[in-house]
């Protein structure tokens, strides 16, 4: 067969299946109509939709704020939910303006965390998804995920944060117009929780992530993912070579941790000794290999003096250099890294 | 009047001897025909009305201007074939009440309300906004010592730097762009452009300056039998590299498919500058060499997918083609061993430190099932190959992940997950690795205020062709199977015992079969403390690693609002890391306590303290016979009492006061002393050689100043400290002054300047 015919073929083919994919998925949306919706919104009895026009009565500034936000911009093609505006995520308002303002008879997003905003109300009379106790934060977050359930949040289900009852609202706003609707910028939202992660990065070797350069959700998916600590790649060496493609080869000679888990020398958080090492050189290389010692006369009592140890159990790295990896053989004809 | 909307599936049924082009032709267009079906009248706008529960938020139907209903569920994207309550389930045909407004089940009376589908005021074609926030400043700083780790990754030196921030928004369209720039090295500019949510742009360009180490080898040269000397042919030279990017990606809406996103995402990475490569020739001419490379790597990623969501199904498919290149020239040396030898076959003048130039080709299959309610599926594949353009060596990588979430009963979340995946190098020397890691976790909630969470996990990595030992002196290595099986536990409570009160506990543990190991040969070792004879037989050391085969972890943390204004968080976490096929033990301790105190509206206190200690002890060989034999015996020194020790503090303090409407103050320190040090009985001087004791400071304060509305004036001071006291290397210090003009286009329109 040419090779033209093949690709047609192929492209054919593809397409078939995925309109077979589509028509399974239409008869499956047949049979799925018992099943429950992926969330609801917490209810307020007896309360009525009203409009978003009634809001914006009182709620002027609130309102201004939230016509900045990516969530006043959806289009109708991008609802998952019907569109009702403010009171998609309050709840229905008819109870809230007969009471006058009754916070009791709304829903309310962050009343904690944003005082200024929403005024000083007392909190633990008003019902906000941030106060929630943890084991009740699932059907808010449910809420939020029936619109974001692009590939980002697909590993949420089951996430470490997920297990840990994290709330959407313990890192977003919905009503403020800030970078992905963050209560606060990163890193600074991630380190509130993860204080130990702050001082880590105060040590004398870290990634520039205090000082702005990085974020910890280039490594990290907060939003869950199939590998371990939520890691954006399959694993830990595949994640590191994103930035550090220099290392990735494949070489070679190879040093077996590259390719197995960067963290088995490197502390990626922060450490004392340079280069993100979880201990300073000789310790971390003698750990798995054995000191040196040659048979040449002139360098066999190699512990004999001062200036011998120093050369060899000093750092490994001065003569061993790339020992992430390398094509080049040493002098010897064999991978010593030394090339 | 409510009729079932009935799609018709086309049967696709193409005979072999038809044109392909034309069955490709007929079967995209019957694609989008059919696509378009049900995707395409949703975003039909004004016109339709959606029919909603009133209780549960869902639409259930959705009336069309004509005044059909699709009984199509746009949240679950389920057919229905008659309206069913969602509040009570039963199925009915919902009695429509006055003017057909409200509509109301006969079985528990829940009404089902319409809503029609239109676009809000706040993105109204009139809606019109233009804000502009630009902040041009001056910097200045003094600097004393080595600028190497104190301004690791900071610009240094006089120099302007101005921030800007626009936002424009017209409809449901929106222009925005913010920028920082303080020198050619650092700067960072983001431009987001979405018109109207069909297509959306975005565009990231940052640069990072980092400065790199120049190892000046004075602890080597070492002159008794005068045969290992040390050039370093750059000694001046301060090391620094520029990390730049450039990241723009777009998003595709296409009308008539708007559950559907094509995604390109590109990235273009350059790393530029200089940086220290050494070389060394073995044994006879023992030489090490230090010269410098010219560092000039471009990586380009681009990214090909596309995102479909058809109701509880979402997927995702894309294709990421990675090229790497070293523009830079490698250094050269002249590699000529003392005398002629065999051992040293690798002659003459040679390059160093090549980095070789490669590929990389990863398709990836995200799906998402939601089955129901708390119950989902996620699976993912990922299948890349990377290829080395210098060796035309590859590596292949196959994986896949599935992950089944479900809420089985009221508070209980239970997730299973299974994960593989294989690393295939074609190299024949090296690992290959295939990953099975599977586990289960559940949490459940006991009460309102208590949470419990328990899981396992098992993961086995399978090495079969490890590097098991040489078979003589100059004979093949023998390779063979290295597999390690890890069996890991977690046990965990969440806890509110009254309001402001959380407290969380967690204890893992995991016990690891055969880890990754150098291994020796075990069955002629018998390590005795002291320098003894060894017969001459190849590798007299035993398998050796850094890698536990037992790990117990132990976290708590706290967080109290023991006032309204006072909060502390005390958080603990325990490590124990034990080997004793190795007799090696880690234990780790990290206590971080953090307490905030805001005694006024705006006047606010932080401070944290962590005190992090760890203590490792292994036994250590020094001298060994492995790989180059000479004819006379071998011998080991043997430290089963080497200890590593390392004690780090970090304390941090801030202040933010706002003593008026106008001025705002603020004042943050941070202090981190921090030691390591290397302890052997046999050596104790090689303490000494490695021992760490490092100092940093940062303090950063200033304030804020508003001249008029919308005009903000900030000055601000910085200092750095790091202090190498041990090995003396790269302390120094840096001052840093800045002042800043901020004018806010937006707020001084609106107060009317």
């Amino acid at each position: 067969m040419k090779p033209s015919k093949r690709k047609f073929k192929l492209a054919s083919l593809s397409t078939i299946v995925v309109l077979a994919l589509c028509s399974v998925m239409t008869d499956a949306g047949e049979k799925q109509q018992d099943r429950a919706p992926t969330a609801k919104v917490p209810s307020i009895a007896g309360a009525e939709y009203v409009g978003q026009k009634m809001c914006a009565v009182c709620h002027v500034d609130q309102g201004r704020e939230f016509s900045k936000t990516a969530h006043a911009r959806i289009a109708t093609f991008e609802l998952q939910v019907a569109r009702r505006e403010c009171e998609s995520c309050h709840g229905p308002g008819s109870l809230h303006i007969q009471g006058r303002g009754d916070t009791r008879k709304i829903l309310k997003f962050g009343m904690a965390l944003d005082p200024e905003l929403f005024g000083r109300g007392d909190p633990s009379k008003i019902i906000h998804y941030s106060g929630l106790p943890p084991a009740e934060k699932a059907n808010t977050n449910a809420y939020c995920l029936s619109c974001h359930n692009s590939r980002s949040h697909f590993d949420w289900a089951g996430s470490r944060h997920d297990q840990a009852n994290v709330g959407c609202v313990d890192c977003h706003y919905p009503m403020r117009a800030t970078e992905k609707l963050l209560i606060k910028p990163e890193p600074d939202l991630c380190l509130d929780c993860h204080a130990q992660r702050r001082a880590q990065l105060s040590y004398p070797s870290h990634h520039p992530i205090l000082e702005g350069k990085i974020k910890c959700t280039d490594c990290h998916n907060q939003h869950g993912s199939g590998s371990r600590a939520m890691l954006r790649q399959e694993n830990v060496s595949q994640l590191c070579f994103q930035c550090h493609p220099e290392k990735e080869g494949p070489f070679t000679f190879e040093h077996p941790p590259v390719t197995e888990d960067c963290t088995i020398c490197h502390e990626p958080h922060g450490t004392i000794a340079n280069n993100l090492k979880k201990q300073e050189e000789p310790f971390l290389c003698m750990q798995c290999h054995p000191g040196h010692q040659s048979q040449l006369p002139a360098l066999k009592d190699v512990l004999d003096s001062r200036e011998k140890r120093q050369t060899f159990y000093t750092k490994c790295t001065q003569c061993h250099s790339t020992l992430h990896g390398t094509d080049l053989p040493s002098t010897t004809g064999l991978g010593r890294f030394t090339r | 009047m409510m009729e079932t909307h009935s799609s018709t599936v086309p049967q696709l049924r193409f005979g072999l001897s038809r044109p392909l082009s034309l069955k490709v032709a007929v079967t995209l267009a019957v694609g989008f025909l059919f696509l378009g079906s049900f995707s395409g009248r949703a975003s039909d706008g004004a016109t339709q009305q959606l029919v909603i529960c009133a209780k549960c938020n869902v639409a259930v139907s959705l009336r069309t201007g004509d005044g059909t209903i699709r009984t199509r569920c746009p949240n679950r994207w389920e057919k229905l074939d008659k309206l069913r309550c969602p509040s009570c389930g039963k199925s009915s045909r919902f009695k429509p009440e006055a003017e057909e407004e409200k509509w109301v089940c006969p079985y528990d009376g829940a009404s089902v309300i319409t809503n029609t589908v239109q676009e809000p005021p706040s993105v109204s074609r009139t809606d019109r906004s233009f804000e502009l926030e630009v902040a041009p400043g001056q910097r200045a700083t003094a600097t004393t010592g080595s600028k190497t780790k104190v301004a690791e990754y900071r610009v240094l030196g006089p120099g302007a730097e101005v921030t800007s921030s626009f936002n424009f928004r017209r409809g449901s369209t929106r222009i925005a762009g913010k920028s920082l720039r303080r020198s050619d090295e650092d700067q960072d500019h983001q431009l987001f452009i979405d018109l109207g949510r069909r297509v959306i742009l975005g565009l990231k360009q940052s640069s990072i300056l980092h400065r790199l180490d120049h190892d000046l080898l004075t602890n080597l040269g070492f002159t008794e039998g005068g045969r290992l000397t040390v050039a370093d042919a750059d000694p001046g030279r301060n090391y620094q590299i520029v990390r730049s990017e450039w990241k723009p990606d777009v998003r595709i809406t296409v009308p008539g498919l708007p559950h559907v996103q094509f995604i390109a995402r590109y990235r273009y990475l350059t790393r530029g500058g200089h940086e220290q490569a050494r070389t060394l020739t073995h044994c006879a001419s023992c030489h090490v060499q230090a010269g410098t490379r010219r560092v000039d790597q471009v990586t380009n990623d681009l990214e090909l997918g596309s995102e479909a969501k058809f109701g509880p199904l979402a997927l995702y498919y894309g294709h990421t083609v990675r090229k790497f290149n070293e523009r830079g020239q490698a250094p050269r040396f002249d590699y000529r061993p003392a005398f002629a030898s065999t051992f040293f076959p690798i002659t003459g003048d040679l390059p160093y430190g090549v980095i070789p130039d490669s590929t990389k080709r990863t398709d990836k299959l995200d799906l998402r099932w939601d089955v129901s309610h708390g119950t989902s599926v996620h699976a993912g594949f990922t299948s890349a190959r990377s290829e080395n353009q210098f060796t035309r060596g590859a590596a292949d990588l196959i994986s896949s992940n599935l992950r089944i979430t479900a809420r089985p009963l009221p508070g209980l979340k239970t997730t299973a997950r299974y994960q593989f995946y294989e690393i295939n190098p074609t190299h024949p020397d090296s690992i290959d690795r295939i990953v099975h890691s599977g586990g289960v976790e559940a949490a459940y909630a006991l009460t309102r205020n208590t949470s419990l969470e328990a899981g396992y996990e098992l993961e086995r990595i399978n090495r079969p062709n490890v590097l098991l030992r040489r078979l003589g002196l100059s004979g093949p290595y023998e390779r063979g199977p290295w597999n390690t099986s890890k069996h890991g536990g977690k046990l965990g409570f969440l806890l509110r015992p009254r309001a402001g009160l959380d407290v969380s506990a967690r204890y893992k543990f995991q016990l690891i079969d055969q880890p990754l190991t150098r291994l020796g040969k075990q069955d002629s070792f018998a390590p005795q403390v002291g320098r003894r004879p060894y017969p001459s037989v190849p590798g007299i050391y035993p398998d050796l690693t850094n890698q536990p085969t037992q790990v117990q972890e132990g976290f708590l943390s706290v967080n109290w609002r023991a006032t309204k204004t006072l909060t502390l968080s005390p958080v603990y976490r325990f490590s124990d890391d034990r080997n004793s096929s190795v007799d090696r033990h880690q234990r780790d301790h990290l206590l971080t306590v953090t307490a905030t105190y805001s005694p006024v509206e705006r006047l606010n206190f932080s401070t944290t303290y962590t005190y992090d200690r760890s203590r490792t002890a292994a036994v250590l060989y020094f001298g060994s016979t492995g790989g180059l034999r000479s004819l006379e015996e071998g011998w080991v020194d043997i430290d089963p009492g080497t200890l590593y020790r390392t004690r780090i503090q970090a304390w941090v303090a801030g202040i933010n006061w706002m003593p008026s409407r106008r001025t705002a103050l603020f004042a943050n320190y941070r202090f981190t002393p921090s030691s390591a040090s290397f302890d052997s009985s046999i050596a104790p001087d090689l303490g000494g050689f490695s021992a760490l004791k490092i100092t940093s400071q940062w303090a950063y304060t200033g304030f804020d100043y508003a001249i008029s509305p919308g005009v903000v004036l900030r000055a601000s001071y910085a200092f750095d400290d790091y202090a190498d006291r041990a090995l003396q290397l790269n302390s120094g210090s840096t001052n840093l002054f800045r002042i800043h003009l901020s004018w806010n286009f937006n707020e001084q329109r609106r107060s009317g300047g």
